[in-house]
């Protein structure tokens, strides 16, 4: 498998890739915009640079993308998913505001994996608006979204789901947590679904709250203080995200910085 | 020497009490059994010991080894040397069990476990209570049999080697082999410095661990001890005969909750 680091700004135009390759987007990559086109090719990308306008066409493709937040107010995201089969995976622990609007259109038998992760802390806003549209029938979307909100910040999902008519046996599943930290802070889910056809699959499950107390009992009634208990809740929550990275420096760093986050 | 002393303990859930004036000493080396009908207050005991938050001591006191446990926070309970095996241990999503297994050995050390010593011990220690090693890597409890739960819970109590144990049902949902695998790990542990308290319905863990003194709980109050004896007697002929005995009402239960009717509104999130 090719393995390619951008670490110039050398992406800004568009890169198309054909055959099977690991793409490393370095987090020096300062870029306003680029596009990757995947096509008849499985990719792995991860992706932590600071562009703010990505579009994203995949064909026949197998991809998973993990797009590291780093250092921006606004991210703008566009799947454009042709009967391929795709995840993408945001970890959003940045210490700033954030507005992130994603839109995903899915066609042909294609099925899309949006997971993202967000922690907000310090007064900060994380705002996640998701659009997705499933055009064609048998198409998928499946959207899981999770947050940790503390230190009066907000961490928001309006995730909306559009489902053709037409699209027969179409699937979207919209899943949504959210974790509490203290009482000034604040979580909001506005799960929304638009179905022109009847013969479809989808549902949506949403929580906001504090961690279970009877959860965090049982980890510290084994020594763990109500600290430790809590970070190995939520980090069980961010890791499996974070595990889907391959480099284990990657890894590690982003584990010690959401141990930061939460402390 | 290790010891527990509760003294008139009374505890409310909810602002219901459940725990009614109840006294009770444990010393090293003893194993205390605790029996009593469904709904009585036995694990409410137990779980007030540990510290949870949910249930509120609005009168008395717990020390153990002159420490007062009521100021202390669940998890200094845990490092000073208590252990609760639940009734019912929970399914911890995204927390692994080995990762827990580990955090907990370190919670009580000054220096982090090698991570040689700590698998070796949690080979051993997994071996000796028949826990499935390649279910180390699953989310804690989660998906676990009911057995598979309660083999969890003795590993954990073999790992971290309490010095008071409170064990809460260990034989429901345990196989023949697990209950005597159960009762060789207390046994065992009773050589070093060990005390526990331990509540079943079934006379058949109570044969092989053979405890040092038993209690009858009735509406949260001990209202007679004894020795092994009492539980063969409950064993033949039940609860019923307290009631004259101690003039006390088994059924009385029902009368003490008035406020039904309450919406359990569940605010929190157990695991998404
Ligand atoms: N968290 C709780 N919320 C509401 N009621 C509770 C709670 N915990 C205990 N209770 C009530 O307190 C009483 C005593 O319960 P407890 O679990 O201590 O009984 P037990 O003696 O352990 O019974 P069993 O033998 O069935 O396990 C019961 O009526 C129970 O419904
Ligand atoms: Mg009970």
């Amino acid at each position: 498998m090719d393995k390619i680091i951008v670490s110039d700004n050398s992406i800004s135009k568009e890169l198309t890739i054909n055959k099977d390759c690991y793409l490393l987007i370095n987090e020096d990559v300062q870029t306003k915009e680029y596009k990757i086109n995947i096509i008849n090719c499985k990719a792995t990308i991860i992706d932590m640079s600071k562009t703010l306008k990505k579009n994203l066409y995949f064909e026949n493709s197998e991809t998973m993308v993990i797009e590291i937040i780093n250092e921006k107010e606004s991210s703008d995201l566009f799947i454009n998913n042709v009967n391929s089969k795709i995840e993408y995976n945001i970890i959003d622990l940045e210490n700033s505001n954030l507005r992130y609007v994603l839109k995903e259109e899915v066609k042909d038998e294609g099925s899309t994996d949006i997971n993202i992760a967000s922690v907000g802390y310090k007064k900060k806003n994380k705002e996640y608006v998701v659009n997705t549209s499933n055009l064609s029938p048998r198409t998928t979307n499946n959207i899981n979204c999770f947050g940790i909100v503390k230190d009066k910040s907000l961490v928001k999902y309006d995730v909306s789901s559009f489902i053709k008519k037409g699209a027969k046996e179409a699937i979207v599943k919209q899943n949504s947590n959210i974790l509490l930290f203290d009482k000034e802070s604040c979580g909001q889910n506005n799960p929304i679904l638009l179905i022109e056809e009847n013969d479809v699959k989808a549902n949506h499950g949403s929580s906001i709250g504090k961690i279970d107390d009877d959860i965090v009992f049982y980890l510290c009634s084994r020594g763990l203080s109500k600290l430790e208990a809590t970070n190995l809740i939520c980090l069980g929550k961010v890791e499996y995200l974070v595990n889907k990275i391959d480099d284990e420096s990657i890894r590690d760093s982003l584990i010690n910085k959401f141990k930061e986050r939460v402390s | 020497m290790s010891k527990l002393v509760i003294k008139d303990l009374y505890v409310n859930v909810d602002d219901i009490s459940i725990i009614n004036g109840l006294n009770l000493e444990i010393n090293d080396g003893e194993v205390h059994a605790l029996i009593g009908p469904n709904g009585h207050g036995k694990s409410t005991l137990l779980f007030t010991i540990m510290g949870h938050p949910r249930y509120n001591v609005v009168k008395g006191s717990i020390y153990f080894n002159g420490q007062d446990v009521l100021k202390m926070t669940v998890d200094e309970r845990s490092k000073a040397g208590m252990f609760l095996a639940m009734q019912n241990p929970l399914e911890i999503n995204g927390v692994s069990t080995i990762d827990f297994l580990k955090s907990a050995l370190n919670a009580r050390r000054d220096t982090p476990i090698s991570l040689y010593k700590f698998v070796k011990e949690f080979e051993s220690c997994s071996k000796d209570v028949g826990f499935n090693l390649d279910m180390s890597t699953r989310n804690l409890n989660e998906g676990f049999s009911g057995g598979e739960k309660k083999r969890n819970e003795i590993l954990q109590m073999k790992l971290l080697n309490p010095l008071l144990s409170l064990i809460d049902e260990i034989d429901s949902g345990l196989d023949v082999d697990g209950l005597e695998m159960v009762a060789k790990v207390i046994n065992s542990m009773m050589d070093g410095s060990f005390s526990c308290l331990i509540i079943s319905h079934y006379s058949k863990l109570y044969k092989l661990i053979k405890p040092t003194h038993v209690h009858i709980i009735i509406n949260g109050k001990i209202v007679t001890s004894g020795d092994y004896s009492l539980i063969e007697k409950v064993d033949n002929e039940g609860y019923k005969w307290l009631e004259k005995e101690f003039n006390v009402s088994i059924n009385k239960q029902e009368n003490k909750r008035v406020s039904i009717g309450t919406c359990n509104v569940k605010e929190s999130v157990n695991n998404g």
